[in-house]
Formats: C-alpha cells, structure tokens, sequence
C-alpha cells in the first residue's frame, strides 16, 4: 500500500504547483503521524462566481449613483436620472465582472481605461462643460454662504446644462466605478470606501446642504455591506482562487484554519439587509437632516481653520493652501465677523529696521476701509464707485503729526516744531506686497510700485523734495536697501517719516483742499440706515453726547483759522471730536472684553450691532469698526485702518544691528543713541485702528481697542482646540442669534461646567436613540406574546389543536417560572402536575378528574402523533385556562 | 467576547470617539446620523447574531456503511439557520484523532450560516490506519457581523468511525486449538475426558490425532473425528499483542486469520488483553458481525510500547497451550504444535 501512495504523490507532484506540493507532502506527514489526512474543505452550496461580480456590481452601483448623484442634486443642478442611473449601473457591471476570471481582469482593465480615455476625448466639451456648470454652482454656493468676495464664472461651451452635467456625471461616474471597483471588489475596504464618497459629499454638506435622503440610503447600505464583508472575509474575488477551491487552508503552529472564501447567497443576503437597515434607519433618523440642529455653526478652532483654508481653496485654489504668498497674512482687507478664533502662525510677515526713538508703539498701515456694507469696510468711496485714489487721499497725510494711543490729548502738544526725519527699512517676507506700510507720517520712500495703493506719487515726491530736501539724502540706493536683506524677502524699500514724538507748530495743512476735506465729509460719515437705532443707544449708553458738549457736528469747519478767536473755535472743535473718542475708548474698556476667541458673527447678522449688543467681546477688528462707525454717527469723520504695529516690547526683543545711526535720521535728539534695531513682525503684530479727521489738519489716528484682561495663549492647546465650543456662536438661520446671544451673554470663557451646554444639540439625538432602545427593550415582552398569539391562531386555523394547546401549556410554565413554583429548570409534564397537586391542595384547583384529563391531553398532545381530537383540546385550554388564573 | 475581538471593540470606540469629535466641531447632520448609525449597528449586530445564533443547528453526518482501509470519506458538516439574518462567521474548533494515535493540531474552520438554509460543509478524509477514529465538534464561535462579540455555543457533538484493517493474503500456516471451556474458561486437554461421542465428522486440518476415530476411518476410508460432548470447548485462540511498532501489521494479520478461519467455518475466541487489570476476556468469534465487534473491542484498548499480553495469559493460565500469537504483525503459531 506504501507503494501505492508513493507513485501517486509523485505523479501528482508532475503535475501540481509548489502550494500544491507542499500540501501534499504535509499530508502525506499527517498520514503518518495521525493515521489519516484531511484533504481540503468544501462547501456543498456552490458559489455562483457570477452572482459573486453581480452583487460586487451592486454594491459599485450604489456607491458611485449614491455620491455623484447626491453632490449633483444638492447643488441642483439638471441632469437626466433614468440615463445616469442605468448608465452608471453599466459602467459597474462592466467594472465588477473584470474580476471574474485572469483574462477579463488583466484584459479588462486596459479596455476600460482606454475606453475611458476614448470617450474623455470625444466628449471632452460636453464634459468639461458639465464640470464647469458644477464647479460654477459650488462657487457660487460658497461665495453667498461665507460671503466672498471671489466670484467664479468659468465658461460653459455647452449651454445646454441637462446635456453637459449628465454626459460629465456619466464621465465621473466611470472614474469613480474604477475606484470604487478597486476599494469594493478588490479589498472589500470601508475606509477607503468611505472617504470616496464621504468627502464629495462633503463638498455639499459643508455649507449644510444635505443631499437627497435616497441617494444617503444608498450610501449607508454601502458602507454596512462593505464593513460586514470586508469583517467576515467571505468576499474572495473569483478569479484569484483555483478551480473548486472553497476554503483558504493555513497552518498555524498549534491549529490549521480553514476559512471560507465567499458565500454568494450569503452576500446577497447582507446587501439586502444592509438596505433594508439603511431605509429604515434613515426614515427613522432622517428628520436629523431637517432639524435646527443642521448647519448650527459653532466657533472653536477646527471649525475656523477648515474655514480658513476652505475659503482659501475657494478664492485662490488649491494653490493657495501650499503658498502663503497668496495669502492675505494677519489682514482681514476690511472683512469682518468671520473670523471666530484669531490664531497666528507666528511666521514672519515684515522685518523693519529703524532707531528707536520713544516708547509708543510704530503703526504701519496698510489697508484703509471707507465703506461699510455687509459686515466689510471696502476701500471704495461708496457703493459702486472706484477705490479712492491714493494720491487724492494720501496727500492729506502728509505733514500731519498724531497722537498717542490711548492718551488723554493735550491739544497743545499737537503744536510745537518739528525737525525730526527718520528712516524706516521695511522688507516684506510674507506679507501682501500690495501695501507700503506706511508709518505716521510718511514723507517719501524708495518704493516705486505699479500695485494700486502702493508706490509713492509723483506729485507726492515732488512736495517731499520740495519741503525736505536735506533729510531726503537719508534713502539710500536700491543695491544698499538689498544689502540689509538676510532673509529670503519678496522685496525692500525704506520710507522716511516723522515719529511720533516730533513736536509739530501748528500750521494748517497747505495740502488740504476744500474739495478734498469735502470729500472726506461726503465719504467718512457713512453709516448703514438700519444701524442708526443701535449705534444710538451705544452713544448715549457712553454719554458721548455729555462729553460733546456744544460740539456740533453739522458747524462749519473752516480749513484755516483766519482770526485768533477763530483759531480758538477751531481748536474746541477737534478736541471735543478726541474727547468724544476718548469716551467711547473708556466705556469699551469698561464694558467690553478684548479676545482673540470671540466666535463669529451669525449669518444675516450685523457684525457692529452684534458685537455692541451682543456679542461684547472681540479683537482690534471689532473696536476698530464699531468705534468708527459710532464716532460717524457722533458727526467725526473717521475711517478703518488696518496694518501692522510694532510694540515697544518688539522693539527690545529686536536684535541690535549698529550703534550707527548716521544715515537713518536727522535733527536727532538724544534718543537716538539707542541704535539701530531690527524687528520681525509676525502675523500677530496685525492690527486694525481707526483715523480720526481734523478739519484743516487731516487724518490722526486712533487706537481704541482695550488693553486685553485675559492672557492669551495662541499656541494650539487643548483648550484652544475646543475653547469655541463654550462659546456658541452661531452662522444659521435667523433664529440661531437668540441662541448665540444667550450663549455669549451668560456663557464665559473657562466656565467648565457650561461646557454642557454647548453638548445640547447632540444630546436630543442620543436621547432619541435611548429612547427608541428602551422602547425597543420594553416591547420585547409583547412583541413576544403578539407572535406567540399569532402562532397560536395559525394553529387552530390549521387545526393544529395539540400544537395550539403546547403554546398555552408553555406561556404556563413560563408564569410558573415567574413565580418561582418550577420544580425543575425543564420539568417533566408528570413533575409539574404533582407540584400542583401537592402544593396547591385546598386552593381553587380544578377538580382530579379534569387534571387528569388534562395532563392526558398534554401528553397525547406532545407525544402521540395523532395528538389529541379538538373537542379535548378545547377542554383542555379551558382547565389550562383555569389553572393560569 | 474573545481576545481576538478586542481590536474591532477599539476600533469602533476609536470611530465613535472621532465622530463625536466631528460633530463637535462641525455640527453637520451626516456626522450626527453617522454617530446614531455607530451606536446603533453594534446593537443591531450583536442582537441579531445571538437571534440566529440561538436557533443555529448543528449536526455531524458521518457514512454508516463498514469501513476498511484504506478509505475516503467524506463527513458533512450541517448547519441550519432558520433566521432571517445570514451567520457570516461560524467559527468551529474540530477535534479529529485515531484513537491509536496523537491527536491531529485542532482544525479550526470558519463557514457562513446562509439565512433560512441548511449550509453544508464537507471534509474529505484519507484513513490509512485502521482504528477507532473520533471526531469531536467540541466549540462553535458565532461572531457578530461586526466582530464585537462572540457567542459560544456548545454542540457538543461526538462521533466514532471504526475503520477496519485490511486484508492480506496468509502464508500457509499449521494450527492447533486450545480446549476452552464453555464458559470461557480454558482448561488443558488431558485426553481423559469421559464424555460421550456427540457425532463423527470428517477431519479438518488442526484436529487433534487422539480424537480420530481409527476404526471409522478404516471403515469408510476417510478420516474421521470423534466430536465429543465437550469437544465443543476446544477452539482456536488468538492472542492479539498490539505494540505502537507493528500495530497496523498486528491489526491486518489479526483481521485477515480471522476472516480466514470464518471462511474455514471455525468457531474461534480472541484473547482480549485488558492491560490496565491484566486481565483478559475471551470473546467467541463465529462470523463476521462477531468480528468486527471484537475489532471495536479491541480498538478501544490503549496500545503499549511493548505488549505483555502473551507474558500475563501464560502467567495466570500456565496449563494453556496452543495459543496462536499475533505478535509483531506475524501469526505465531503456538510453541508446541501437535504434529500429526
């Protein structure tokens, strides 16, 4: 026999693969250790290898229909269903059976790309234009929900959009059958699958547009199908087992496992539960969708920077997310109530040099904003109308000396000579190269830029030539200006200004004009109608009419004083306009917090009235528009500015570059020993204040934000990461600002407990599903009894009487059990009527004769084949019955 | 819940802990249905497993005919699920041994429980060893669809499968009997018994000289044997002496006299060597249901290194002789083999 064995094992060796081999020889060892072999495993229901592609196909089909048919319908746009649903279900069939043998899969896929390719070309225009018309309606999807500015209006070569979106969807569709084929068919992958679809979907979803329930449905059948499957490891790809073979066989050290590769049936089975559980879960859970709860917005970290970079990606591309020269640095351009969490990168934006030459902080500005309309100040004159012209408004500028912040204002100081030119050395690494960054007061720089709002003017230079002809030679040629330049710089100028400190005569500004000074009149007092009634309450909440005074904000306001008493009136003018502000920088101090995390605005809301009424916390960016705007309403022109500062902390933790400062200021006094310095300027030194107008004297400004009470720590901790959830500020519908309100005028920072609170909008659905659990667990007990009594009428109908009568016999053990009067855990028939005999003697116990029967007709209802006749067991329910009671 | 479980536990904890993270920062309806949808398939998984899994049926069905070896088999393995959900994840610990030998590494088979069928699964098994083999569906996993939890369910279903030697061919070989007595005890012939002759017979080959009966012979001029009262008690004895080294050979060689001596019409006993007492039974073999029956018998018993069994009858019964030796795979006959 040995021998036998031994000449078939080696021809099947001939024949066979190494696998095959091996296999052999293991087998032919446990013949020898064990007495027998097990050969391989199979399964007696055979697996229908089409059937395995067909139900693979479905699964295709879902996904793909579900994603692309849910992010096309959410933007609304038109496309033909029965052609895109049949036409994506051929694509999936196509796609799914390529793994039904070695050929269809390694000839099937160079088939279908090249035909993929093929049609890509010959429809290319329909294609591109059904991709335009989508990308079109995403823009402006998201320009209307974050209130952009970009606007996108690709060109549509088809006009014809039902044609275009449905022969791009059929195009989408095909790429996404390949992949779907590969996450799907190949690896049975959920994660995979479910970043394909989830995030297109996401495209939608996250300017809370929720797509059509059924297309959501598919999707989630999707995603159970492919997690059970791809868990129970019966989804093997036909093609990739031999002939016959049912069961993968692995030996292990201590046991040989056997696993089943693919039930077809089985899988036809999960995907129609999976369906079935998805329906019924979405039916059940779909209100969700339609709930306040969605689109509720609510500041905290994450929420703001996916926002942050969403908007990127929507102004400036994808592009815009890998290069920050595209990005706007710490300028906000005049945008307001959008920015919930401030959180610097700490990059560097400007490096400066300059000597030191007081303590007060040195603004650069850059952005100027005269028109407020929808929560933005715009850099236009008014709706409309073209930017201002830097020239017309700039010349005002000149001269002019300014105030300290915060500082109570003496008039006087604002009077005195000035002889003291200095030098500021800008170099821009990473911030807007559109801007100079100007410091009070410019009188020229070496920039010669062609971008609007920067460079200097013609007739700007020919006026600092004419008035400061010996400080001019402190500019230094363009090659010296880049010699300073260490660092990777997009480019460097210098710019020569008055600091702050120079004591300036008083002199009326030759440079304002009449038609200028009226402009600013025309322009700077602009404030939006509907704001009136709310910036009214604030300036008699301040008492700014108190302090005005006899201030009269409709007097005239000369250019120049012609006479003493005229100078007199003049200068009572422009102080009561700083006291004004002053007050109103007082009452902020004292009734407003300075945050760097004040959550955003609601939608539909005013940034100004939300913040002074409501909200009562922010950034430089709120103050420096309400205040502008209040101090508009009090009749003082003013304007937004934003820009750069530079703190006198910066300026000592500046590196020290010479102890020469020959070439970089002139008329010096002895402060100027301290040196030359150089300051990095992060995006965290981006500010915004306001400029208050002088008649006859121009723009001075102003810093009216309060000093912050809180430490702030703009690092990403912990904290920060979910600090805006305790303020829930909202961006939904009309009705969320009484929400957010609530919220922001009882929640404060820090308030742990309250932390709950921001919980709540999750806490109705978990009390749903608790609720529906234990409504589910609750009914259990009827739901049982209603089956059982169905049972029990299905029997009699049937004339199953002994069958009807055993149903009732066990709902009678079963209160037997209840009552703890079970003789035993399975009592015999016999045991339990000789408890009740023995037990309930006396009581109200059916008479022997009856028991008897009874018990008889239990028997012959359990054990004889006939059973019993129906009149017994009729009988018999009756004592049954009897006995229950 | 089992050690192989606690992966996909974390990993849904891990998922849900991420969704509920989502929903916080984004408060989107999809996060929040896929949040209800994580807690809720679990629940849904599990439940609907431990429905199914308490009305799964479970049975062995093994072929009844008599097998010799060498032999295939083929044993099915039923699974009944009446539910509406499909069991994916069957997990069956199987234990499969020869009795003669080392248990086979446990087969660890995973098999799907279609819904509202009977899933059947087939074993091919190749016996080349004659023996007693024993299958044991000790343990069935049933995992959720998910991979949380397993039920574990006891079947606790054994089956035995006797596989008979084979046969071969035996050397011509001379044979005596051994005076047995009727109730199974096995006394010395002495010759002097007065019993009466019950019948004449012709002879057959292993009759003893001393019970011709010359004169019929001469008579008729064929060999005749006086069959006595008690002749009856004189039968073959067989001495199976199974060692670990020459069991299979001492099983065929066992099978094949056996078969033979029913073929020759002779009533024989096995010497069944019981060696835990040291005792031995033995069993009258007339046919081949008789046989068969001892063979189980024999399987039955453990097999030692080196058998003593021919040592221990000698001992307890020193005025036995005759006995035929099955020993080494080889049919000794007895010692002192009555020459005639």
């Amino acid at each position: 026999m040995p021998t036998i064995v031994n000449t078939v094992k080696t021809e099947k060796h001939m024949r066979l693969s190494a696998t095959a081999k091996r296999e052999l020889s293991f087998r032919s060892g446990d013949e020898e250790s064990y007495g027998f072999s097990l050969g391989d495993v199979k399964s007696l229901r055979s697996s229908n290898r089409f059937f395995l592609c067909f139900i693979r196909a479905i699964l295709i089909f879902l996904a793909c229909f579900g994603t692309l048919g849910g992010l096309v319908s959410s933007f609304g746009l038109p496309f033909s269903l029965p052609v895109v649903a049949l036409g994506i279900f051929f694509l999936s069939l196509i796609t799914a059976f390529l793994y039904y043998n070695r050929l269809t899969f390694y000839l099937g896929y160079f088939l279908v790309f090249g035909g993929f390719i093929f049609l890509s070309l010959s429809f290319y225009w329909y294609v591109n234009s059904g991709y335009q018309a989508f990308m079109n309606e995403v823009f402006n999807k998201y320009s209307d929900y974050f209130r952009l500015l970009a606007t996108r209006e690709a060109t549509e070569f088809i006009e014809n959009r039902y044609l275009s979106v449905t022969t791009a969807m059929l195009f989408m569709g095909w790429f996404f059958c390949i992949l779907f084929n590969i996450t799907i068919s190949g690896y049975m992958n959920l994660p995979a699958t479910f970043l394909l679809s989830f995030l297109p979907l996401q495209v939608a979803f996250y300017i809370d547009i929720v797509p059509p329930i059924p297309y959501l449905c598919m999707l989630i059948a999707v995603y159970i199908s492919v997690a059970v499957l791809g868990r129970s490891g019966h989804f093997t790809l036909p093609y990739r087992r031999e002939p016959g073979q049912d069961f993968s066989r692995k030996r292990k050290k201590k046991k040989t496992e056997h696993v089943y590769f693919a039930s077809s049936r089985g899988m036809l089975q999960i995907a129609g539960i999976s369906i079935s559980l998805s329906a019924a879960f979405l039916v059940l859970s779909g209100s969700l969708f339609a709930t306040e709860m969605n689109g509720r917005y609510i500041s905290n970290t994450v929420k703001d920077r996916t926002d942050e970079l969403v908007k990127s990606v929507v102004q400036g591309g994808i592009y815009s997310l890998f290069n920050r020269y595209y990005a706007v640095g710490g300028l906000a351009h005049g945008k307001l109530g959008g920015i919930g969490n401030v959180n610097p990168d700490f990059e560097t934006d400007l490096i400066i040099r300059l000597v030191p030459s007081n303590s007060t902080s040195l603004y650069l500005k850059s952005y100027t904003g005269f028109y407020y309309k929808d929560n933005s100040f715009f850099a236009s004159a008014g709706e409309g109308e073209e930017i201002l012209g830097e020239d017309e408004l700039l010349e005002a500028e000149d001269y002019l000396p300014r105030l300290p912040a915060g500082r109570d204002v003496d008039m006087d100081s604002l009077y005195e000579d000035h002889d003291y030119v200095s030098k500021l050395w800008i170099s821009i690494v990473g911030a807007d190269t559109s801007y100079d960054y100007r410091p009070y007061f410019t009188i020229l720089g070496s920039r010669d830029s062609a971008l609007p709002g920067s460079g200097i003017s013609e007739e700007r230079k020919r006026k600092a030539e004419e008035r400061f002809a010996a400080d001019l030679d402190l500019l230094d040629s363009q090659e010296v200006i880049d010699s300073y330049n260490e660092y990777d710089a997009i480019e460097s100028y210098e710019q020569l200004y008055l600091p702050f400190d120079e004591r300036i005569a008083y002199d009326p500004n030759p440079d304002i004009s009449p038609e200028y000074q009226q402009l600013v009149y025309d322009t700077c007092l602009q404030v939006p109608e509907e704001l009136y009634g709310s910036l009214e309450y604030i300036c008699r909440d301040a008492g700014l009419y108190d302090t005005a005074g006899a201030y009269d904000p409709d007097s005239p306001h000369p250019l120049a004083p012609e006479s003493e008493a005229e100078l007199q009136q003049y200068k009572q003018l422009q102080t009561q306009r700083l006291l004004i502000a002053n007050a109103l920088r007082r009452y902020f101090v004292k009734n407003y917090e300075y945050t760097m995390s004040p959550g955003t605005t609601p939608r539909r809301s005013d940034v100004v009235d939300y913040f002074l009424h409501n909200q009562k916390r922010g950034y430089c960016a709120h103050f420096a528009s309400s205040s502008t705007l209040l101090l508009r309403h009090m009749g003082i022109p003013t304007r937004y500015v934003e820009g750069y500062v530079c703190t006198i902390s910066d300026i000592m933790d500046g590196n020290p570059v010479s102890r020469d400062v020959s070439g970089w200021q002139s008329n010096a006094d002895s402060l100027s020993d301290s040196g030359v310095v150089e300051v990095e300027l992060t995006d965290g030194s981006a500010h915004a204040w306001i400029e208050i107008w002088l008649d006859g004297y121009g723009w001075i400004p102003y810093e009216m934000t309060p000093p912050s009470s809180e430490q702030q720590n703009t690092a990403l901790d912990l904290f920060g990461l979910f600090g805006g959830l305790l303020n829930t500020t909202m961006r939904g519908a009309g009705d969320n600002s009484t929400d957010a309100q609530n919220a922001n005028n009882n929640i404060t920072r820090g308030n742990f407990p309250l932390f709950n609170g921001s919980l709540n909008f999750l806490l109705k659905p978990l009390s749903i599903l608790l609720a529906a659990l234990v409504l589910f667990l609750l009914s259990i007990p009827l739901l049982k009894r209603f089956r059982e009594d169905l049972r029990l009428s299905r029997h009699k109908r049937r004339g199953e009487y002994g069958e009807a009568l055993l149903l009732l016999y066990r709902r009678f053990l079963r209160r037997l059990k209840k009552q703890g009067r079970l003789p035993s855990s399975h009592p015999a028939l016999r045991e339990v009527f000789d408890m009740l005999r023995r037990n309930d003697a006396g009581k109200k116990l059916p008479p022997e004769e009856e028991l008897t029967s009874l018990q008889y007709c239990l028997e012959q209802a359990a054990y004889d084949r006939s059973g019993p006749d129906a009149a017994a067991c009729r009988s018999a329910a009756v004592s049954l019955k009897k006995l229950m009671r | 819940m089992r050690r192989r479980n606690l992966p996909y536990i974390l990993s849904l904890i891990l998922a849900v802990f991420f969704t509920f993270l989502l929903c916080l920062f984004f408060r989107q309806s999809l996060l929040i249905v896929f949040l209800l949808l994580l807690l809720l398939l679990p629940i849904v998984s599990v439940a609907a497993t431990r429905h199914a899994a308490g009305r799964l049926k479970v049975s062995l069905r093994l072929p009844a005919e008599e097998l010799s070896v060498p032999a295939d088999v083929r044993i099915t393995l039923r699974l009944e699920n009446p539910t509406l959900f499909p069991l994916l994840n069957c997990e069956f610990k199987l234990l499969a041994q020869n009795r003669f030998y080392p248990p086979m590494p446990p087969q660890e088979i995973v098999v799907a429980a279609e819904a509202r069928s009977v899933s059947e699964t087939a074993f091919p098994i190749h016996f080349t060893a004659a023996g007693m083999f024993c299958l044991d569906l000790e343990e069935l996993y049933v995992t959720d669809y998910l991979h949380l939890w397993s039920f574990k369910l006891t079947p606790g279903i054994r089956r035995e499968l006797p596989l008979l030697p084979s046969k071969r061919e035996l050397a011509p070989v001379r044979l005596t009997k051994a005076s047995v007595e009727s109730e199974d005890s096995v006394v010395s012939p002495d010759g002097e018994r007065s019993s009466e002759i019950s019948e004449l017979r012709e002879y057959r080959p292993g009759d003893r000289l001393r019970d011709v009966h010359w004169k019929m012979t001469a008579r008729t001029d064929q060999m005749m044997i006086k069959e006595y009262e008690h002749s009856r008690d004189l039968y073959f004895l067989l001495l199976p002496e199974l060692e670990k080294r020459s069991l299979q050979e001492s099983l065929i060689s066992l099978y094949s006299l056996g078969h033979k001596l029913i073929r020759d019409k002779e009533s024989y006993r096995v010497a069944l060597y019981h060696c835990a007492d040291h005792s031995f039974e033995f069993l009258p073999v007339s046919s081949g249901e008789e046989l068969r029956d001892v063979m189980y018998r024999l399987y039955l018993e453990p097999v030692e290194n080196s058998s003593s069994a021919y040592v221990q009858l000698m001992r307890q019964k020193p005025e036995l002789n005759g006995v035929i030796r099955i020993h080494g795979g080889n049919i000794l006959p007895p010692e002192t083999p009555e020459v005639y």
